[in-house]
């Protein structure tokens, strides 16, 4: 299969990643690029929208606290909503992670790369999932 | 940074393989998660409110999950570098602060309306 994969889409990437990336690639961070790419007048919008996503899952995960305070009201938070409120906050933590990656390709480090970026964004996007279903199955 | 290139790239080049399946896989969890959630939060508003209307903050609330999945989206092209240039980053800037405005928006009137002083 992969050898299929590879005679379709045979091409490598336009700038790709070091195959050897250091530990941590902060060094390596750039506003002025995107995944290698020089990005000219848009910087800032660039740098504006990624902080924005950031900073969103940040305050939205601080309402969600104050939403289930009042909500519930001294009574057990159900599971739904702690994986929702849980699954914002480290979906906060890969958009910054995010940044990291993006700005230091192709040199992004291996820390940046997992721990921040792939490994908190699977884990976010999945508790927000599961969080999501739970809500369901509590009214059915 | 061009305009706008397409490039026909395999997933399975950005390293060596087990790496490169590695960050294929990890993006159906990413992906799927947040597309998981805008299914079932949709359908709970459905079953729990039945014929009657939505709630504002609900409506937003929902339209927030479903921006942030077509983010997560945007981001498997960017990273494989299947289309990239300069319009690719203002969509990406778009959706990004749309997915963004939604998510404060209404988790802020979710929280107003059941705890924060009115």
């Amino acid at each position: 299969m992969f050898k299929k994969i590879s005679k379709i889409l045979p091409y490598l990437a336009v700038i790709p990643t070091n195959p050897n990336p250091p530990l941590i690639g902060i060094k390596y961070f750039n506003l002025d690029t995107f995944i290698g790419q020089t990005l000219g007048w848009l910087k800032w919008p660039n740098l504006l929208g990624l902080s924005f996503a950031a900073i969103s899952f940040v305050v939205s995960a601080y309402f969600i606290i104050q939403y289930t305070k009042g909500f519930f009201a001294g009574r057990q938070i159900p599971k739904s909503w702690k994986f929702i409120l849980w699954g914002i906050f480290i979906t906060a933590i890969a958009e910054i992670g995010e940044m990291l990656g993006y700005y230091e390709w192709p040199n992004a480090g291996l820390i940046e790369t997992n721990l921040l970026l792939l490994l908190p964004h699977a884990l976010g996007g999945t508790l927000i999932g599961l969080g999501a279903y739970f809500l369901y199955k509590e009214i059915t | 940074m061009p305009i706008l290139e397409f490039h026909a790239i395999n997933p399975l080049s950005i390293g060596p393989l087990g790496l490169s399946l590695y960050f294929l896989l990890i993006h159906i969890p990413i992906v799927g998660g947040f597309g998981m959630a805008a299914y079932y939060v949709i359908k709970y508003l459905r079953r729990f409110y039945g014929q009657r209307p939505i709630p504002k903050e609900w409506k937003l609330f929902w339209l927030a999950i479903v921006w942030a999945t077509i983010h997560e989206l945007i981001e498997v092209p960017i990273l494989y570098q299947w289309i990239i240039g300069q319009i690719l980053v203002i969509v990406f800037f778009f959706i990004q602060i749309i997915a963004g405005i939604y998510l404060v928006w209404g988790t802020y009137l979710l929280a107003k309306k059941y705890s924060l002083p009115r």
